[in-house]
């Protein structure tokens, strides 16, 4: 089986639908992490959460609402896996009460409200204010900790226009992405909350957006060598076609791994692998039309002197 | 086939290294399946008779995550100021505003709570010097000592405080008895626990979050209470007129409740558990519900959550259920109540529920002045009642203690004294006469555990400064079995996929590309097993990415031969070329995907750290295999079988 022999479209001619549909999926990002923000979890919030398994049948609503008294705050309740809820309750700076108490609470309000409800504790997550004020911190320098790293590999490997290209194709993806999130929070079934997991996810994101992307600057390195007389964009062209195939059996391969911890990953692992089917995507497309481009026009306003 | 012979050596040494690292795991699981088919006994004659060969499987076969194996992950803090406030003496006002301060920065921003308290300190008195609080002849500390001085000798004793509360929790673990824990520690102030196969969470927690203080305090003056708790009534109370009849229903209150006011001697230590009796108290007056008197007009907010109780001879403040402990505990931090409380007084819970009710906690009026500290104490065991046969803590105490004690006991026969464990006040008998022995011992007790948790906290030894739980993170076993099937069906499904499409998309050369990935999976595992690391969820889903993202060398390969055998080269010169020319691309894609996941390992903790593992061992692994292996595989294939390979 082939797919793309021989290709040869105009893609880089083209490159400014690429900007229409990238400018517009960033603006509808960039406008929603404003204006809805982003769900933070525990880790990065502190808080109480817990898997609170065999509930019977039980409507979230109505467990929020019976718990919202004795906890004293309005917690988050949702549906996790077939028979359990996922409940997180924040924790107040100076909140005595131990976990303990907050578990013994949620155990025997649910138990009292819905008679006939057996709820045991499968899964426990405390984390205190000042360590997910840590965590947090963590993730801010893993994620700018990467992109330097990344520039930096690149600037040592290509040039300074290649590690300008291929940054921008990754905070592209990760902005797109957690503008998904944003968007998407609340309105799919799972949890869309940043917490590590998520965290561990974009990374792995950027990471494989970059494969791409080094794969068809490596092609061009090549070609800017073998082909001298062609013009740079033509070249770049060459490079994207000659390596579309590739990349689109990469990105088939990946997209079927991903789905499948979607689909058979169970609970825990929903939101990551969520965030990773739609970065393969995001990833495949941004080396094509942003990590390319930018160098092309890098290369159009340095190269045309007055 | 040029080199070839190295490449084969070191593919036959690598796969030979992950089956030697891989074979206690694979045998573990034979093991695991066999004993599953075993009854009960025959189980535990097998476990017996093979105990140290199974310990030694166990021992070296791939560790499970906590998330997959169930088990509780805690982390603690030390309260560093609480440290700085024990060791400090001559404290004034200067002193507790500096170390608020420093302890609210240390919240704030990352800075050792040490240095944020010398810091404030010198902004706040230019010329102030820490020794003045501080001094300590074996460290050299004198009046003179600068506060660069002061500052080394607080560091040092901070690391002290926290090597003293690892072996601390070293004990209390292993005395709990959980196999494999892992006890370390993180940054200046923190440890962090891992204990395998762990379902008592509320046990544990207070086994490692106790302080393990312990001390004999006398109790406040009953008469001074009650006029003390009256007036904190009539702070809360809405209208004076409510004010009136709250105070009646308390004399009420009082008039019937000397009646019970019997003692009852128990062995040994001529001591009565008051508790008991405050509770038949309490059932004989069948006093009305809180809240019910005030339902007419505006509630008193403390009496709509307590039932006071101050009356003669006792110190006792009121009866509040468990859920209203933390908004009694709001109120009475009122700084007005505080003013209220008799000097020289604190009024502390008791640590478990008032006997014969469900869920209700007193609060007592403790002095602040601990009279003996759990420090004298040499030995502790638990013991039963002879009487009610309810399980207690029996202690003996050094002689220095034994000297006090006997002096204190002898000075307040007929007085109470409350038995405080990490400020909770777990018994509060009368002194019948004088103890000389020095033995002594906790009542008032829920349960046999609970009296072995306390042996065991004292035995540990004290910690020098409180620990907190700031991260808590349990996974009960049955979501960590259901975690392993859907990684394992993840895995198996994600291999399957994949194999199938490489085969379609590169027929003989996909099948090739295919055994190298197969292989990819067992080295990953072999490393993992190698260096000891911990397979967690995020782990697997790691490895499952990896079988998708690891076939991208071989595509990279694959495609360059198409394109080189379509310029007119043979199969040979085309192979040969395809792994040359993209071999670059490769080493710089997998490089950098292979810096995401140090950045990942050196950031996170935990699963996530588990998943950065997996990631690159997948990456070096797919590296070696796509690059190596398969060549080997095609190098014999085409030039000694002299094959027509189809690579699609």
């Amino acid at each position: 089986m082939r797919l793309f022999e021989n290709a040869d479209y105009s893609l880089v001619s083209s490159r400014r639908i690429g900007y229409v549909i990238s400018g517009t999926l960033l603006a509808v990002s960039i406008i929603s992490l404003l204006v809805r923000g982003l769900a933070l979890g525990i880790d990065f919030r502190g808080g109480y959460e817990f898997v609170v398994g065999n509930v019977g049948d039980v409507q979230t609503v109505d467990v929020r609402a019976a718990l919202s008294g004795p906890l004293g705050s309005q917690p988050e309740v949702k549906t996790y896996g077939e028979t359990s809820l996922l409940i997180r309750a924040s924790r107040a700076e100076d909140d005595e009460a131990s976990t303990t108490e907050v578990q013994n609470l949620i155990l025997s309000t649910i138990q009292e409200e819905f008679p006939g409800s057996n709820p045991e504790i499968e899964k426990t997550s405390v984390v205190g204010p000042r360590f997910a004020e840590d965590l947090r911190q963590g993730a801010i320098y893993a994620v700018f900790g990467a992109l330097a790293v990344i520039f930096l590999y690149i600037l040592v490997r290509f040039e300074w226009r290649y590690s300008v290209g291929a940054v921008a194709a990754l905070m592209h993806d990760v902005t797109i992405t957690l503008g998904l999130f944003s968007i998407l929070a609340g309105v799919v079934p799972f949890s869309l909350q940043i917490d590590q997991g998520i965290i561990a996810a974009f990374l792995t994101i950027v990471g494989y957006s970059l494969n791409d992307t080094v794969v068809v600057f490596d092609r061009v390195r090549e070609y800017v060598n073998l082909f001298k007389t062609e013009s740079f964009p033509t070249i770049v062209n060459k490079s994207i076609n000659a390596t579309l195939s590739r990349t689109v059996v990469t990105s088939v391969t990946t997209l079927i791994v991903v789905t499948v911890l979607f689909v058979f990953g169970g609970e825990v692992l929903r939101g990551f692998s969520f965030a990773l089917i739609f970065g393969v995507i995001v990833g495949t497309y941004s080396s094509v039309f942003v990590a390319s481009p930018t160098i092309v026009e890098l290369h159009r306003r340095l190269e045309q002197p007055a | 086939m040029q080199g070839n012979g190295f490449k084969l050596g070191l593919t036959i040494f690598f796969v030979g290294l992950c089956g030697f690292y891989l074979f206690p795991s694979v045998q573990n699981l034979y093991v695991s399946y066999q004993m599953d088919q075993m009854s009960a006994e025959e189980r535990q004659e097998y476990e017996r008779e093979n105990q140290q060969r199974l310990e030694s499987i166990r021992e070296s076969s791939l560790n499970l995550g906590l998330d997959l194996q169930g088990g509780m992950h805690v982390t603690l803090q030390m309260q560093v100021s609480s440290l700085l406030d024990q060791l400090a003496s001559n404290k004034d006002a200067a002193f507790r505003e500096a170390l608020n301060a420093a302890s609210e920065r240390a919240q704030q921003e990352d800075i050792s709570v040490v240095n944020a308290f010398v810091q404030e300190f010198e902004s706040r008195n230019p010329d102030g010097r820490l020794s003045r609080y501080y001094r300590s002849e074996p460290d050299n500390l004198t009046r003179r000592s600068s506060n660069d001085e002061v500052q080394d000798y607080l560091s040092s004793r901070v690391d002290d405080a926290l090597d003293t509360a690892m072996q601390i929790v070293r004990n209390r673990v292993d005395r709990y008895g959980v196999t494999e824990p892992s006890i370390q520690q993180q940054g200046s102030r923190r440890v962090s626990v891992e204990l395998p196969g762990v379902e008592e969470e509320e046990r544990v927690r207070n086994l490692l979050e106790s302080a393990s203080q312990l001390t004999f305090h006398l109790m406040g003056e009953p008469q001074q209470l009650q006029a003390s708790v009256q007036r904190i009534i009539d702070y809360y109370e809405p209208t004076a007129a409510d004010s009136a009849r709250i105070a009646e229903a308390s004399t009420d209150t009082t008039g019937q409740a000397a009646g019970s006011d019997t003692s009852e001697a128990t062995e040994g230590t001529a001591l009565a558990t008051q508790s008991q009796q405050d509770a038949e108290s309490q059932e004989g007056t069948a006093l009305s519900e809180p809240g019910s008197e005030g339902s007419s007009g505006p509630q008193n907010p403390l009496l709509s959550v307590m039932q006071p109780l101050p009356r003669q001879g006792s110190p006792t403040v009121g009866y509040v259920q468990g859920p209203d402990t933390a908004q009694v505990n709001d109120l009475i931090r009122d700084p007005e109540v505080q003013n209220m409380i008799p000097s020289g007084v604190q009024f502390l819970w008791t640590g478990n529920p008032v006997p014969g009710t469900d869920n209700t906690y007193a609060l007592l009026a403790v002095r602040d002045e601990a009279e003996l500290t759990g420090d004298v104490i040499t030995e502790a065991s638990v013991t039963f009642s002879r009487q009610t046969n309810e399980p207690k803590v029996s202690m003996a105490m050094n002689s220095e203690g034994a000297r006090i004690w006997g002096r204190v006991t002898k000075a307040n026969v007929g007085e109470q004294v409350a038995i405080v464990l990490d400020g909770r006040v777990y018994s509060y008998p009368n002194i019948e006469g004088p103890i000389m022995g020095g033995r002594t011992e906790i009542s008032g007790l829920e349960s046999r555990q609970e009296a072995q948790d306390i042996v065991t906290i004292l035995q540990s030894g004290s910690m020098q400064a409180p620990v907190d739980i700031i991260e808590e993170r349990t996974v009960g076993p049955s979501l960590g079995e259901a975690s392993i099937r859907a990684g394992l069906i993840s895995v198996i499904v994600g291999l399957l996929l994949v194999v199938l499409f490489m085969i379609m998309y590169y027929h003989t050369a996909g099948v090739v590309a295919d055994v190298a990935l197969l292989l990819n999976v067992i080295l990953i595992l072999g490393i993992l097993a190698g260096f000891n690391a911990t397979l967690t969820l995020p782990g697997i889903a790691g490895i499952v990415l990896t079988i998708g993202m690891a076939v991208d060398a071989n595509v990279l390969i694959y495609d360059r031969v198409r394109e080189e055998q379509a310029t007119g080269k043979t199969l040979r010169a085309a192979i040969s070329a395809g792994y040359e020319q993209s071999l670059s691309a490769i080493l710089d894609a997998n490089i950098t995907t292979f810096f995401m996941g140090v950045i990942l390992y050196s950031f996170g903790v935990g699963p996530v750290q588990g998943f950065a593992v997996t990631l690159m061992a997948g990456i070096l692994s797919s590296l070696f295999t796509a690059i190596i292996v398969t060549r080997l595989i095609f190098d014999y294939m085409v030039e000694e079988r002299r094959m027509d390979v189809s690579y699609g």
